[in-house]
């Protein structure tokens, strides 16, 4: 494959492209699900292929192809990509310039002590049926399902500039599911748990999914039972299984540069930042608040957001957003950098090799505050902590937000009383929320949660992102009935 | 990819899997040539193409699948090779592959016009015409984009193949006055060329932005419940979630409204009917779905009363019910209605506007989500041109505001339906909706 990446960015450059890069991806799935103790899904795929740009008259072209047996249909993808670049410059207003970037060679795979795609099936399906069974035995539990996703991506990126790095990546995701019906006909609770990080077979190991299978199947039932949250004005504690949601909506996209650009405007939607905020000691939160775009994994959280290189062949970087409540930086891939004279954070990503790399976030990190869990629910009066996202919404400029999780933990004069409420539902102004956390655990709380299904673009890209947080206290949050 | 090379493909697939096995072939490709503008400028322009291959092992009640998009020769082998062992370690299921009927199709043509039209070059023109007698306070975002859809479908139990292709354009475009940063939205989808009045949407993009950027005017109001009377597009997102939770596998799993025998599901208003039409000329011509089975037109909703169910064939054999043809996989994932329609009403749009003293014009809705599946309660935003109605007048823009809202009970409670029926984009399908207007609609 080499020779052909060689002859296509020749190519390029006869057709005399300002600038060209090719990624060629190969990436496996693999996927098992199990439901009611029934195997629905034992699947695999592949896709394989190549992603081409091309920048001429001073306008960007990009297509993709999966036939790459074929030099000629290689080489008809190039030149599809220049003319579609040259049809660009028809209706731009000024140059695409692009931020600079070292020429480098360069190799990595993320470190994993367990090929997922070594382990057995059948070892796969027994560790799944386990927790099936755990949980359709508890009473009341009407539905439940477990499940295994697998990935493994090959990428060359080449350059016209000389740059050749070679990576691969894998995730290994595991979760469960189960689901009680209350004495309604349809009204049912959902309780979920599981994790998908850049790691091998061991994060599944990890997670005891057994162990936990019991835990939410008798969580499930007993919200089944339990009351509506209360509405109303509260304190509140958000785990990492909420807050990674909260970070990701709220502060991850709003400071993605793109969007503040205006690029996203149609569909994803815009940002209430200016590209001047950057400069302008925007508060964005409470001195609690410090947020980080790593994709160096300097902290071993293994986030999904984790390489060397972006798709762009920018190294990766950890670029502080938010210092102490205060904006410092944007998300940026080259060609937005270089509209506010910045270098390249390295977020140039895309999901597949069929799409083109867009600002999409790496791993969107809270840092560790100073509280302990208990030091954090000693000072509430009367609130909630809550826990796993099960809905979520904000508007196209991220401003207004709600969210709903699964459960509420009541918090009384200082301590978890063991109540527990259905269907709590906040909502919330981004500045405000956060300039309201007046708390954040320490290290030893931090979780790194996967979302691997952030949609961003037109064509539609579903990334995979991650989070890492501490459960955080948040004051007067206002709580909305479930209707 | 034509049928030619689809047949040559399944069949090579069916003559390297043993035939122990039922095998099940399924190619789904697309070809999307994507031109975005923003800022009143082409900010990307992207070309991509894909075919997928799925083979699907059945022995008895074991049933295997994979996938890839390797189609030479190697990858042929290596995807049916992979599939049997993947097989072989298979448990047994509750489910038994049933047999493709052979149903007798209606062939899918093209639009050749579209393909000629909407190259690059046409693509950069069309936007350049639709912008070019824009004010300079004024910036439109977007996308056109030309789509070939490809569907094919084989198994062992018959010679015969099943394939559609289908040339497409979708557009949208927000279109924006920079100085009160007021939007607009328009959109148009269509599978022939005719039908595609990209310009109109721009006009009406532009319509609502300016409309928006009387700031003077501009009003915050207070939460509570407000008559709305929301555009086609708007309606075309809450629709979009009824008919989500109509897909049988949901409901079965205790994650919609109603139960599968439908006895608990509430009644909405007379007034409500919408079906899912493969057969209405405004849609997309999809006449199979992907277990190979035809496309039934069936009523989703009739006079406020929930008539079906979306299934797959194996949802439906375990809730023993018939399947109609809505089968998006084939993983017993349920099924999806992809040719919408919500019947029209009496009054003109104008007359829906003009019976409402005071209330509010909704254009769109962004970010809508499930609050709680079981009641159907959602949540979403307001977006590109939000209008205060007085004395059945458009009088003041109004800023952003967040619904939350049982939309069993929206249904209820609509009181004029248009007869003006527009093709809206449900996520990538034509769909076909009315402008209604809805008393007491939530606002919290």
């Amino acid at each position: 494959m080499d020779s052909k990446i060689m002859e296509a960015l020749s190519f390029m450059k006869e057709l005399d492209a300002e600038y060209g890069d090719i990624r060629l991806k190969d990436i496996f799935t693999e996927s098992i699900k199990i439901e009611n103790g029934q195997v629905t899904d034992l699947s695999t795929n592949r896709s394989r292929g190549m992603g081409i740009r091309v920048y001429a008259d001073g306008a960007m072209g990009f297509a993709a192809t999966s036939d790459l047996d074929d030099m000629d249909s290689i080489k008809n993808t190039v030149r599809l990509a220049y003319d579609t670049a040259v049809a660009s410059s028809m209706l731009i207003r000024s140059k695409t310039t692009l931020a600079p970037k070292d020429v480098v060679t360069a190799n990595y795979s993320t470190q994993i002590k367990s090929d997922p795609f070594s382990v057995p099936f059948e070892e796969k399906i027994e560790l799944l049926m386990n927790c099936s069974t755990i949980m359709s035995k508890e009473e009341g539990v009407s539905y439940c399902e477990a499940t295994l996703d697998f990935r493994k991506e090959e990428v060359i990126f080449a350059d016209i500039e000389g740059s050749y790095i070679t990576q691969t990546f894998y995730n290994s995701g595991g979760g469960i599911e189960a689901i009680a019906r209350a004495s309604s006909d349809t009204d049912t609770q959902t309780r979920s748990y599981g994790n998908i990080l850049k790691a091998g077979y061991e994060a599944i190991l990890e997670l005891n999914l057994p162990k936990h299978a019991e835990i939410i199947a008798k969580e499930a039932v007993a919200l089944s039972k339990a009351k509506d949250c209360p509405s109303g004005e509260f304190d509140l504690i958000l785990m990492p299984t909420q807050m990674h949601l909260q970070i990701h909506e709220s502060i991850g996209h709003p400071t993605e540069l793109d969007r503040v650009l205006g690029s996203e405007a149609a569909f994803a939607g815009a940002s209430f930042l200016s590209p001047d905020d950057a400069t302008s000691n925007l508060k964005y939160g409470s001195e609690h608040v410090t947020i980080v775009a790593d994709a160096t994994d300097a902290m071993g959280d293994r986030g999904l957001g984790t390489f060397a290189y972006d798709d762009e062949g920018v190294p990766a970087q950890n670029i502080t957003l938010i210092e102490k409540g205060i904006f410092k930086n944007f998300q940026s891939s080259r060609d937005n950098a270089s509209v506010v004279n910045q270098n390249s954070h390295g977020m140039g990503l895309s999901d597949g090799w069929e799409n083109l790399p867009i600002v999409r976030m790496t791993n969107i990190n809270m840092q560790p505050g100073g509280f302990t869990l208990d030091n954090l629910i000693s000072g509430i009066e009367y609130g909630f902590l809550l826990e796993e996202n099960k809905s979520w919404s904000i508007d196209d400029k991220r401003i207004n937000f709600q969210f709903a999780c699964e459960i509420a933990r009541e918090i009384e004069n200082g301590k978890l009383t063991g109540r527990i409420f259905k269907n709590p539902i906040y909502t919330g102004r981004t500045t405000e929320f956060w300039g309201n956390c007046d708390g954040v655990c320490n290290q030893e709380h931090r979780q790194m949660v996967g979302t691997p299904n952030c949609g961003k673009g037109q064509p539609m890209q579903i990334m995979r992102v991650g989070h890492a947080s501490q459960p955080a206290r948040f004051r007067k949050v206002r709580l909305i009935a479930n209707g | 990819m034509d049928k030619d090379l689809a047949c040559t493909l399944i069949e090579k697939v069916k003559k390297l899997t043993s035939d122990k096995y039922c095998s099940v072939i399924n190619i789904e490709g697309t070809r999307q040539n994507v031109t975005r503008f923003a800022n009143s400028e082409i900010s990307q322009n992207t070309n991509k193409s894909d075919i997928n291959m799925s083979l699907t092992l059945h022995d008895g009640r074991k049933e295997a699948t994979c996938g890839t998009n390797v189609l030479n020769d190697e990858g042929l082998q290596r995807l049916v090779k992979d599939a049997e062992s993947l097989l072989a370690i298979s448990p047994q299921g509750n489910y038994e592959f049933a047999s493709w009927g052979k149903p007798s199709l209606h062939t899918t043509e093209s639009d050749k016009e579209l393909r000629l039209i909407y190259d690059a070059k046409g693509r950069a023109e069309t936007i350049k015409e639709g912008i070019k007698d824009f004010e300079t306070d004024f910036t439109a975002a977007g996308a056109l984009v030309l789509e070939n859809k490809i569907s094919a479908y084989g198994n062992s139990y018959s010679d015969e193949v099943l394939f559609a292709s289908l040339d497409n354009v979708q557009f949208n475009t927000v279109v924006t006055h920079k100085p009160s940063n007021a939007d607009g939205g328009g959109e148009c989808i269509s599978h022939q060329a005719n039908q595609l009045n990209i310009k109109e949407a721009f006009s009406h993009a532009k319509h609502w932005a300016t409309l928006g950027s009387d700031t003077s005017n501009l009003v915050t109001l207070n939460g509570g419940e407000y008559t709305v009377v929301l555009s086609p597009m708007a309606v075309g997102n809450l629709v979009a979630f009824l008919g989500w939770s109509l897909n049988a596998k949901r409901v079965a799993d205790g994650l919609s409204f109603c139960n599968s025998s439908l006895s608990n599901a509430p009644k909405l208003g007379e007034n409500i009917n919408i079906y899912d039409d493969v057969n209405d000329s405004r849609v997309f011509p999809w006449y199979f779905d992907y277990e190979g089975n035809k496309r039934q037109t069936i009523p989703l909703i009739e006079k406020g009363v929930v008539k079906n169910l979306l299934y797959d064939n194996k949802t439906a054999h375990l809730l023993g019910a018939e399947q109609k043809g809505h089968a998006y996989s084939n993983k017993g994932n349920g099924g999806a209605s992809l040719h919408t329609i919500m019947l029209g009403g009496d009054s003109t749009q104008e007359e829906v506007i003009k019976s409402t003293t005071r209330g509010l014009y909704i254009s769109d809705f962004h970010y809508t989500n499930f609050v709680n599946p079981c009641t159907l309660q959602l949540t979403g935003l307001t977006r590109n041109g939000t209008f205060l109605i007085e004395d059945g007048q458009i009088t003041k823009p109004v800023t952003t505001m967040r619904f939350t809202q049982n939309i069993l009970e929206a249904f209820t409670n609509v009181e004029v339906i248009s007869k003006e029926l527009t093709v809206v984009n449900d996520d990538g399908w034509a769909s076909v909706m009315p402008s209604i207007k809805i008393e007491r609609f939530c606002f919290p």
